[in-house]
């Protein structure tokens, strides 16, 4: 009897029986690993994406927010109002140095207060104001820490004057709807011995800013106009200075024969 | 008589096995159904940030839109209120002379008149003269005062010096208080 064939049929039953018995754990091993490939490749990758959008939807949110608050804010803006007052900001800070608009101010405050106008001199360079230009004569840093604020003209007047007419004129300087201010003010009595009469020399300084160029992106919040600064504006807009021609450089008569001629 | 201890040990192998396989099995199911349930939520979660975005985006171009329709009145506004801050900025720096000289003129004794000032660069020199060194004195006392200290501080007298008439002739330097 062949003893050898036997053993190997048992072998191979016994092989195909660990087979069988193994094979039944093959379905929830699969399910375990397909489980694991479904979580890492499809659910974790999408709960990351939708994590990313949920951060992106709170920064729209945001915006849609902002907008939507900038928006209320335009809304509620009266149009004409606002030409108004842009007209008034204009007279307060022009977008150029407006030299010989300032000089006639300067002198309709002497004619109205007295004073007598020994010199006015100005350098202001170029009439041309480009955005971000320093000014052409750049005042020096004892002007005060309002001259590096904004760009300035500055004109040196000396007057002679009494008292009281160099206060009315200093105060009709300071009413000037244009932003200036005084600096390096120097009063001495006529004579040494004391007098009536004053020697009175100051730098003024008139600012101006050009006109912005862009508003920014649409995000950029607004910012309404404070308090203040309305009644500033109002206060020129009720004078109507805003409006009225008096606030521009007189026009002369043009056109001569003889240039050299004396007038 | 090992051969004794052969079919317990085969019914343990097998009860094991056995033990195991249903582990296994309850693992796996239980694993599907988180799975599925996971896949489920984030699917959930995922539509609804996106549907979320979808309307915020909406919200976002409506807005924009309004705003564009409004872009005059934001030009106006912009210029208005880039003028009108910066010189609220120079005009609250500014010094006001008509104020400042009335406010002295409080201050200065009637024996005293100035022969000269001079503002600059935050500091006013005063040069005049007294009838007496008493009047100098009052001068003094009056812008160590809170009514003086609001126009000058560190005040110091440069000179001071009398004629053969008594009259005294004084250079007082000070701070001007708003440049402090």
């Amino acid at each position: 009897m062949d003893l050898s064939a036997v053993t190997k049929a048992t072998v191979k039953a016994e092989n195909s029986l660990e087979i069988a018995k193994y094979s039944s754990l093959a379905v929830p091993a699969v399910s375990i690993l397909v489980s694991f490939a479904v979580l890492l490749m499809i659910v974790w990758p999408r709960f990351s994406q939708a994590l990313q959008i949920k951060k992106s939807n709170t920064e729209l949110a945001q915006k849609a927010d902002s907008l939507k608050q900038k928006s209320a804010i335009l809304a509620s803006l009266d149009k004409t109002e606002l030409e108004k007052q842009v007209v008034a900001a204009e007279q307060l800070l022009p977008s150029d140095k407006k030299v010989f608009l300032l000089i006639s101010q300067i002198e309709r405050a002497a004619a109205s207060s007295g004073v007598l106008l020994n010199r006015v001199e100005s350098t202001p360079g170029s009439l041309e104001a480009v955005s971000g230009e320093p000014p052409a004569n750049a005042p020096a840093p004892s002007a005060g820490a309002a001259t590096e604020i904004a760009p300035s003209v500055k004109v040196n007047v000396s007057l002679t004057s009494g008292y009281s007419s160099l206060l009315q004129f200093l105060n009709n300087v300071s009413a000037i709807p244009r932003t200036v201010s005084i600096s390096d003010l120097s009063v001495s009595s006529a004579t040494s011995e004391g007098s009536a009469q004053l020697k009175v020399s100051m730098s003024i300084f008139a600012y101006f800013k050009p006109m912005p160029t862009d508003l920014g992106s649409i995000e950029t919040p607004v910012a309404e106009l404070t308090q203040s600064e309305k009644d500033k504006l109002e206060k020129i807009i009720d004078t109507g200075l805003a409006t009225t021609p008096s606030v521009s450089v007189p026009q002369v008569p043009i056109g001569r024969e003889d240039i050299f001629a004396p007038f | 008589m090992p051969d004794i201890n052969l079919v317990p040990q085969e019914e343990k192998v097998t009860e094991r096995f056995e033990s195991l396989k249903k582990r296994l099995s309850v693992g796996s199911a239980a694993l599907l159904i988180l799975t599925a349930v996971f896949t489920l939520g984030v699917l959930v979660f995922f539509t609804t940030q996106v549907s979320k975005r979808a309307q915020l985006i909406a919200q976002v171009e409506d807005n924009a839109q309004v705003i564009n329709s409004y872009k005059s009145a934001e030009e106006l506004l912009v210029v208005a209120k880039d003028k009108s801050s910066l010189a609220e900025k120079v005009l609250a720096q500014r010094t006001d002379y008509y104020q400042t000289f009335n406010g002295f003129a409080k201050l200065v004794p009637q024996g005293i008149y100035f022969t000269d000032i001079k503002f600059s660069t935050g500091k006013i020199v005063m040069n005049g003269k007294a009838k007496s060194s008493a009047e100098v004195a009052g001068l003094v006392s009056s812008l160590l005062t809170p009514e003086g200290s609001r126009i000058v501080s560190n005040v110091t007298i440069d000179t001071l010096t009398a004629d053969e008439t008594g009259t005294y002739t004084f250079s007082i330097a000070a701070q001007s208080a708003k440049q402090n």
